[in-house]
């Protein structure tokens, strides 16, 4: 019989675990990730006028006086088109023309709160022109808003 | 007298531990700001640039898409205009006094298209309460 210190001990063996495999997977992982993620601007909304339909109020309230808006596409301008804006009868070409006169209409005292803006857009212009309408119609305070029935 | 028989080489040796971590981190960052769409959106809509808006009010909103095409779009999918309209009667009826509708309309699709949507939300037997139009905030 060998003395015991001769003896080989059976040691279990050590399990190993290679991480080199989950590296490769983890950075496949971040890749996707970083290929895939997209980074967007959230969504806001603009709050526009409810037409209603139906029945006239029954109480009758004195008509507010009207300022029309009417948006048309310039002739000749397509496939490019330009606006072309009629505020109450005044021409103009450029947004900034518009929010111009807009501004000067709401400068006279109350106008802003008591003036009835009516937007009349045509069938064919782009909705980008009537969002832009309404922007710079909240942006000059007037507060009622209506689109032509 | 010695002779070296091999050179010996020193070996560089790279913990990799610290990297793992960093790497999980950064997994973990990406897990949770990724978004997945909602189903709300439609893929490729272009949205009006406007100065004034706010936030949109998640509450009880019916999210309707008009593609660049005049095609309306709820929920993901195309709905004709009589659809639209069934689906107004019971968002209205299934949320009294505070339905609410966004409009989210391609910037470039003819108003004619959106306006259909709205004289469909003014229907006098459908009380929606709320209007709004979809938008992207100018940046400045």
């Amino acid at each position: 019989m060998k003395p015991l210190g001769d003896r080989k001990r059976t040691v279990a063996p050590l399990v190993e675990l290679s991480l080199t495999p989950m590296i490769d997977v983890v950075f496949l992982l971040l890749i996707f990730f970083m290929v895939g993620m997209r980074f967007r601007v959230d969504d806001r909304e603009l709050a526009a006028p409810l037409p209603r339909a139906g029945p006239p109020p029954t109480v009758q309230t004195p008509p507010l006086p009207e300022i029309w808006i009417s948006l048309h596409v310039q002739e000749g301008t397509r496939p490019n088109p330009q606006p072309r804006i009629v505020i109450d009868q005044l021409p103009v070409t450029t947004w900034a023309q518009a929010h111009g006169v807009l501004a000067r209409l709401a400068q006279m005292p109350g106008a802003a709160e008591t003036y009835r803006v009516i937007i009349a857009p045509d069938d064919d212009v782009p909705h980008d022109w009537v969002v832009t309408t309404l922007d710079h119609l909240h942006r000059t305070g007037y507060t009622h808003i209506a689109f032509k029935q | 007298m010695r002779i070296p028989t091999e050179k010996r080489t020193r070996t560089t040796r790279l913990a990799m531990t610290s990297m793992i971590d960093v790497v999980f981190l950064l997994i973990s960052f990406f897990m949770i700001v990724t978004e997945i769409s909602r189903q709300d959106d439609l893929e490729g809509l272009e949205l009006p640039h406007v100065v004034v808006s706010k936030a949109i009010d998640e509450l009880g909103n019916l999210v309707v898409c008009v593609a660049s095409d005049g095609s309306c779009v709820v929920g993901g999918e195309a709905v004709t205009l009589p659809q639209l309209i069934d689906i107004l009667i019971v968002y209205a009826r299934g949320n009294p006094d505070k339905a609410a509708v966004l409009i989210k309309a391609d910037r470039r699709v003819e108003y004619r298209h959106v306006r259909e949507v709205i004289r469909a939300c003014a229907e006098h037997r459908i009380k929606i309460w709320r209007l709004s139009f979809g938008a992207l905030p100018i940046e400045t």
